[in-house]
């Protein structure tokens, strides 16, 4: 089980806190979307889970151990057992396809054999088969800047593949594609929930993507959770009070993702 | 108004700089004379010391080589220290950072006449003192590379359960490789020009040749050993564009 305890970040400079005490318990096997208008908090609240952003205050509980107190060393080993996916891939520059998806095994390799890249024949073909999972396997050793954005989503599918976590976490991973794409894309992360028994958190921009895939969807706005229920719940007022546009009160946002 | 200001400001400063160099005066004096001088003296080439000549310059592209080289590998690790986004001590950063300011400031001429009395003649004074300089150069310059790298990379390392190091080596490194190849292909030139100098202080090389023989007068020896330099020079130049053509 995954809880936030009282989350709470606000940035340097900025006079808004971009979470405001959250508290969010996810339950193991949940797959769980998170919704929000652009700097609702969304990606902040995913990534404190891993602490690739640190919160002011708060803590967060991964299967009873508090991520927040760990020491660097401990953080590590926690990491290797959360997958990530990113809106811009964030991939490996200049390295190929291959040598990416073998990335998934950094935190389980020991140093001496992650730094120069010396993995294990079982290792490789782990790599192959997520390669094969994602219709990959015949594009290994290009480079992954010559990938579309859609091939370089799907290489970073199989890094959480190789990966084997137990959590995914989602910030934004469809926002970039055209919409064949990011359906295709979608479809395999629901894979990975239903087949691999992964939990789910990611944030998306699109509501009927939310509706269709997530079991349970959360509404973020101005850092705080203005929603938590079910896809069928989500009603228009629920819409309202997630994407409600403080300057433009007439004009609620959700309107143009349903369109 | 503005910007006729500043011209006039930059054609002030232009007139004062000339003036006290000599060369607003330069058409007063008869340049014909260099001319004369050059076209009586300098030509044809003496190409008799080949072997000579040949020898001194593979000294000096392995004086310029060795010293960019081992900068660059003590540079290269310890500029990960001196960048202010790979989370490490604050007096480790400020530290670093200052080491390579000290280093940089001090000219390669300097750094090799400090050598010279205690190691005596030679290429060694030379490459001493072109490592210490490029180690000042290639730290600050890889310093603000990884400064500048993109964020995404490192998060993904880090997010899988990487070390600092491998954030380095997977996340920095592979986006900064193309930019400090290409200017260790210039700091190579650099050296190259700079270990010409440092044979006038007796540093060997092409450098001391050339000065030796042109104390002699021997001007078209000295003309053989500067198309010399322009075959390295050029050589380095497309060697360098050959290499950043395959690492892109």
């Amino acid at each position: 089980m995954l809880e936030l305890i009282g989350l709470n970040k606000r940035y340097k400079g900025e006079a808004e806190a971009a979470l405001d005490g959250v508290h969010l318990r996810v339950q193991t096997g949940e797959f769980v979307a998170v919704l929000g208008r652009s700097g609702a908090g969304k990606s902040t609240l995913i990534r404190c889970v891993n602490r690739l952003v640190e919160p002011d205050a708060g803590r967060v509980l991964w299967q009873g151990r508090d991520l927040t107190a760990m020491s660097a060393a401990e953080l590590r080993r926690a990491r290797m057992r959360i997958g990530m996916v990113f809106q811009h891939y964030h991939l490996l520059p200049r390295l190929s396809v291959l040598t990416n998806a073998l990335a998934g095994r950094f935190g389980a390799m020991p140093r001496w054999r992650s730094l120069p890249g010396w993995y294990t024949a079982s290792e490789r073909a782990l790599a192959a088969a997520a390669l094969r999972e994602v219709g990959l396997e015949a594009l290994g050793r290009r480079r992954v800047e010559e990938l579309s954005g859609g091939q370089k989503q799907r290489v970073a599918i199989a890094r959480v593949l190789v990966q084997q976590p137990e959590l995914l976490l989602g910030d934004e991973p469809i926002s970039s594609l055209d919409s064949v794409t990011a359906a295709r894309i979608m479809r395999h992360i629901a894979s990975l929930h239903r087949e691999r028994g992964m939990t789910v958190l990611l944030n998306l921009h699109d509501v009927a993507v939310a509706r269709a895939h997530a079991s349970r969807i959360i509404g973020l706005a101005g850092g705080r959770i203005v929603y938590d229920g079910s896809p069928e719940a989500l009603d228009e007022t629920a819409l309202a009070r997630i994407y409600a546009d403080e300057a433009a009160p007439d004009l609620p946002i959700h309107r143009r993702d349903r369109g | 108004m503005r910007t006729w200001t500043a011209l006039g400001i930059l054609v002030l400063l232009l007139l004062w700089s000339s003036i006290g160099t000599g060369l607003a005066q330069a058409p007063l004096y008869d340049l014909g004379n260099t001319a004369r001088f050059i076209a009586e003296h300098w030509f044809p080439p003496d190409f008799g010391h080949w072997r000579i000549a040949l020898a001194a310059m593979v000294d000096t592209l392995q004086i310029a080589l060795c010293s960019t080289l081992v900068a660059l590998a003590i540079a290269l690790p310890a500029s990960f220290v001196a960048a202010r986004n790979t989370g490490l001590p604050r007096w480790l950063y400020d530290g670093t950072r200052l080491v390579f300011n000290l280093f940089r400031a001090v000219p390669e001429l300097v750094l090799a006449l400090v050598f010279i009395p205690t190691l005596g003649l030679g290429p060694l004074p030379a490459v001493l003192a072109l490592i210490i300089h490029n180690i000042g150069v290639f730290g600050k310059m890889i310093a603000e590379l990884i400064e500048a790298a993109d964020d995404g990379p490192q998060e993904a390392v880090k997010a899988l359960g990487g070390t600092r190091l491998l954030v380095a080596a997977y996340g920095i490194l592979p986006q900064i490789l193309p930019l400090v190849l290409s200017q260790y292909f210039y700091r190579l030139e650099t050296a190259i020009r700079t270990t010409l100098i440092l044979g006038v202080v007796g540093a060997g090389g092409l450098g001391q040749l050339l000065y030796n023989d042109f104390k002699q007068f021997m001007y078209q020896k000295v003309t053989f050993e500067v198309l010399l330099i322009m075959v390295l020079v050029t050589a380095v130049d497309y060697a360098g564009a050959a290499v950043r053509k395959r690492v892109k």
